[in-house]
């Protein structure tokens, strides 16, 4: 029995290698870990929504009809409407394309900001690095939410202000973890070995390191995802963020949406389902994206 | 460990400086000018000649921020444009209300967290791991903003009992000033014991793996010796840091939770001061906060370096 399930295994693994890298990561996620697996699921569902807003709401999110205000759940309006009779359902579809939309452009910032100085900073180390760690010190001081507030108040509200807030914030505190990764990376030989040949600065960094920093990167930016459009909600909600009429997951729970709540309960209820079910497939998914991309644990 | 305390407060030098840099730098960033909004939304003073004397815009920046250093240095943070108080009063009188939220919520966090994380560990990959670990991820996902206005809408509906929304100070009554911060600390603690669950998870698995563990089944000791008087003891040094790290979590929240529940301390007050576009309120509001954030840092680390002698030989 034994010999039979080694066999199995070296058959296994010899498969495995015939597939490219990231259909492996795929398969190994469908198999190892079923609560990643259920954070995918989220994800493509939330996209889903997000690409085909337009084909999937029933309605105009913005459409205004006085005769419909305020009514419950029903095959009309499968989510209700609310104070103004717009329907829940419709707003919310399109407020996954809010919400994806400032998540994946503030993540795109911050991959950008964390890879750029991240690796630089790592790489060749010096004086530059000190005071730049310095400096990220300085801005992970501020707790996530008091420092998007103030880059709001500096800059006003609005739909861009969030995301350069977001991605600034996410670049700056990624850049320390890509920083550890480089770091890491160009102790190992293989650097040694790409030097010695010859090969510049540049060349070793954009051929040699950047592949090698980019698991902890991708981890970062599902994870950073899943922030981003946490505090988006936040600040919509506080009625610092995305301003009205866009109908954003925050903005319809905040305190002027309230008032209507114990009239129109279910107004409570699905945007913070939604909110949370995003959040929770984008921290489902980047948990398990660490385990499977980590090279400590690659082959287990 | 006197030498381990002194470098970790002289790295926190440099960190301060360029905190403070960058509060001061607030007003002198806001693109287009901020006067001329100031006098026409807000009305804080008569004319734009008076308005850049109380925003401090009137003679060159190094002068400013040599003034507004030395101002700090006696404890002065200027004053607020909407209260006309001194900010640092406005600050102190609101501390205690943030503090007694934040530990409640951290109790919570912890009692909550400590024994689902052990539980998670030992029965690790089984049905109650599963659990555990998605109500983990679970309170990280779910925003207490949502939570708050479910129960605020929902427990009025269902059991005819609605969460105190006015504040009572604790003269007025001790166990009503407790009842105040009941539901914003355990919502609140919820969103925090997600973290601290992880982290007794993953450090309880990493040391039941260890051999002094096996040893210790090996005697023959009971469970819930070995679990609880071997193991977590251990286990529990890197929670240290990830509690000190989610009191600054709480503070992101706490200004949330205190304007949602109307409670009158440091985050609602810094949610204000930016609404009401009051920058004196929000660059000392923000100095204060990151401060703190810094001076917890050192605590936790010189926490956890007493506690785990082999960080100090780093």
């Amino acid at each position: 029995m034994e010999r039979t399930a080694a066999v199995e295994v070296t058959l296994a693994r010899a498969e495995r290698r015939r597939l490219p890298f990231w259909l492996d990561v795929v398969r190994r996620l469908i198999r190892e870990k079923p609560l990643g697996l259920i954070g995918g699921l989220l994800v493509l569902i939330l996209v889903i929504l997000a690409v085909g807003a337009p084909v999937i709401a029933p309605y105009d999110p913005l459409e205004i009809r006085g005769a419909d205000r305020l009514s419950p759940p029903s095959l009309r309006h499968p989510f209700g409407t609310d104070n103004l009779g717009r329907d829940l359902f419709s707003r919310i579809v399109y407020g996954a394309r809010i919400s994806m939309y400032v998540g994946l452009m503030a993540v795109l910032l911050s991959t950008v900001i964390s890879l750029l100085i991240g690796v630089v900073s790592g790489y060749f180390g010096g004086k530059v690095d000190m005071l730049w760690q310095r400096l990220v010190d300085a801005v992970i001081a501020f707790p996530g939410l008091i420092f998007v507030l103030m880059v709001i108040a500096v800059l006003g509200t609005g739909i861009n202000n969030v995301i350069l807030a977001l991605g600034v914030l996410g670049g700056v505190s990624g850049s320390r973890v890509i920083r550890g990764s480089t770091l890491a990376v160009k102790e190992q030989a293989f650097i040694e070995a790409a030097r010695a040949l010859g090969c510049g600065h540049t060349r070793t960094i954009l051929v040699h390191i950047l592949p090698n920093v980019m698991a902890p990167a991708i981890t970062l930016a599902t994870l950073g995802l899943g922030t981003a459009i946490l505090v988006e909600a936040s600040l919509s909600f506080l009625g610092l963020g995305v301003p009205p009429p866009d109908p954003t997951w925050g903005s319809m729970l905040s305190r002027e949406a309230r008032r209507w709540m114990l009239e129109g309960p279910w107004l409570a209820v699905f945007p913070g389902l939604f909110l949370s079910l995003a959040v929770f497939g984008f921290n489902m998914l980047g948990d398990a994206l660490r385990d499977l991309l980590d090279p400590r644990l690659r082959g287990r | 460990m006197s030498d381990y305390i002194i470098r970790r407060l002289l790295l926190a030098v440099p960190t301060l400086a360029l905190v403070m840099l960058m509060v001061f730098s607030i007003i002198r960033l806001i693109p287009g000018d901020i006067v001329d909004v100031m006098v026409s939304e807000q009305a804080y003073a008569a004319d734009k000649e008076a308005m850049r004397e109380e925003l401090g815009l009137n003679d060159p920046v190094y002068q400013e921020f040599g003034r507004w250093l030395w101002a700090l240095a006696h404890g002065d943070l200027g004053q607020s444009l909407w209260t006309k108080q001194p900010v640092i009063e406005e600050l102190k009188n609101r501390f205690p209300v943030t503090a007694e939220l934040g530990l409640y919520s951290i109790l919570v966090g912890l009692i909550i967290a400590l024994p689902v994380g052990v539980l998670s560990a030992i029965r690790q990959d089984t049905l109650t791991d599963y659990v555990a670990r998605s109500f983990a991820i679970a309170g990280i996902s779910v925003p207490y903003f949502w939570t708050a206005t479910l129960v605020i809408v929902f427990m009025p509906l269902w059991f005819d009992w609605s969460p105190p929304l006015r504040y009572v100070g604790w003269s007025e009554g001790p166990l009503d000033h407790l009842y105040v911060f009941l539901v914003p600390a355990i919502l609140l603690g919820m969103y925090l014991s997600g973290s601290v669950m992880r982290m007794t998870r993953t450090m309880m698995l990493e040391v039941l793996r260890q051999d002094y563990v096996r040893t210790a089944w090996a005697k023959g000791l009971s469970e819930r010796v070995v679990v609880l008087r071997h193991a977590l003891k251990n286990a529990l040094i890197p929670v240290v840091t990830i509690v000190g790290l989610q009191l600054a979590a709480a503070v992101s929240g706490t200004v949330i939770i205190e304007s949602i529940f109307n409670l009158p301390g440091v985050g609602r007050y810094f949610y204000e001061a930016i609404v009401f576009r009051d920058y004196p309120s929000i660059q000392g509001t923000a100095l204060i906060i990151a401060v703190a954030v810094v001076l917890i840092n050192i605590v936790v680390d010189v926490t956890y370096a007493y506690l785990d002698p082999r960080i100090r030989y780093r």
